[in-house]
């Protein structure tokens, strides 16, 4: 049966399989260099970066959802970012990625965020079907944008 | 001269204001619920969830970029992402827009975060083409998506677990 418990510091093993079993998935393992290390420093010390719930299916890890806080200056108010949602392919059509995104909206309900909000890749059909069912809406107009690499030192080489 | 200051609980009142402003330039005026009680509790409180610059023109509030951090578990390393940057029509064409990122930049690389994250309207072509000369990478394959406050409460309440 399904058992979905918040990650500890013992999860750190786990929880960097799962990412990169999910970044496998997303084709963006050559992306993905995420170590152990990471995730004890950025989500289990005394200021986490990140909050994460493992899910266990006949008590096997089964998958992962992974969020932390962002702040809407319309709004005046804190959201939820999930930034991970993940059910390893060989547990899929047990409803587990369906009661994790329902506990991470519970959570997102009870602690009084004013929505949540993550990312989906335009060609995962599946998962958009699965989002739009849920009454997920798709904020289309909203291009995601990134600065890295050469062109962070670039600009700040001309900041004075 | 242009001249960029982090805004302190001074500047709540100027900041309402400018993401006022911006909240009209980009046809969401009725989104903007925020007040200067909000800014001033979330932004200048023991636990900031937010921080921003304010931009001066000749001693006149012209613009602003506002940021937090964010996570990349591919990446293992936090970023900053950018939520609002703006600048005041009249003023615009003077770099203002581009010293506040350039700023924020710095302020990303002193801190160890990998990059900077922001969206971006689809019809606002001049910041779209403004963010294509400085090598910012459009990640369009990748699909916004939210649940409102209805739709987290169905999907509590359809939900047996607790």
């Amino acid at each position: 049966m399904l058992n979905i418990r918040p990650a500890t510091k013992n999860d750190a093993p786990l929880l960097r399989n799962l990412i990169h079993e999910l970044a496998d998935f997303e084709r963006l393992a050559h992306e993905t260099i995420i170590t152990e290390e990471d995730i004890v420093r950025h989500g289990f010390g005394a200021m986490p970066k990140f909050r994460a719930l493992i899910a266990e299916w006949e008590g096997q890890p089964a998958g992962y959802a992974l969020f932390f806080e962002f702040y809407s200056s319309f709004q005046g108010r804190a959201g939820l970012f999930l930034e991970d949602i993940f059910v390893r392919p060989q547990y899929r059509k047990h409803g587990i990625g369906r009661e994790l995104l329902a506990q991470v909206a519970r959570i997102a309900w009870e602690e009084d965020y004013f929505c949540l909000r993550w990312e989906v890749l335009d060609w995962n059909s599946t998962a958009i079907e699965f989002y739009r069912k849920l009454g997920a809406e798709f904020l289309d107009e909203w291009k995601a944008v990134c600065l890295i690499g050469d062109a962070l030192q670039a600009l700040t080489a001309k900041a004075k | 001269m242009l001249s960029i200051h982090p805004a302190t609980r001074d500047d709540v009142l100027t900041l309402l204001t400018l993401i006022r402003q911006l909240a009209t330039y980009e046809k969401k005026r009725h989104k903007a619920v925020v007040t200067e009680a909000d800014l001033l509790r979330d932004g200048f409180g023991a636990q900031p969830k937010f921080r921003a610059l304010i931009a001066e023109w000749d001693g006149q509030a012209a613009g602003y970029a506002s940021f937090f951090y964010f996570y990349s578990t591919f990446q293992g390393r936090p970023a900053l992402f950018l939520e609002d940057l703006f600048v005041l029509d009249e003023l615009r064409g003077n770099g203002i827009g581009k010293a506040l990122l350039a700023a924020v930049v710095k302020l990303a690389l002193n801190e160890g975060c990998f990059g900077l994250r922001w969206e971006v309207l689809d019809w606002n072509r001049p910041a779209i083409e403004f963010y294509e000369k400085l090598g910012a990478t459009f990640l369009n394959e990748r699909k916004v998506v939210a649940f409102d406050e209805g739709a987290m409460r169905r999907m509590v309440e359809t939900t047996k677990s607790g």
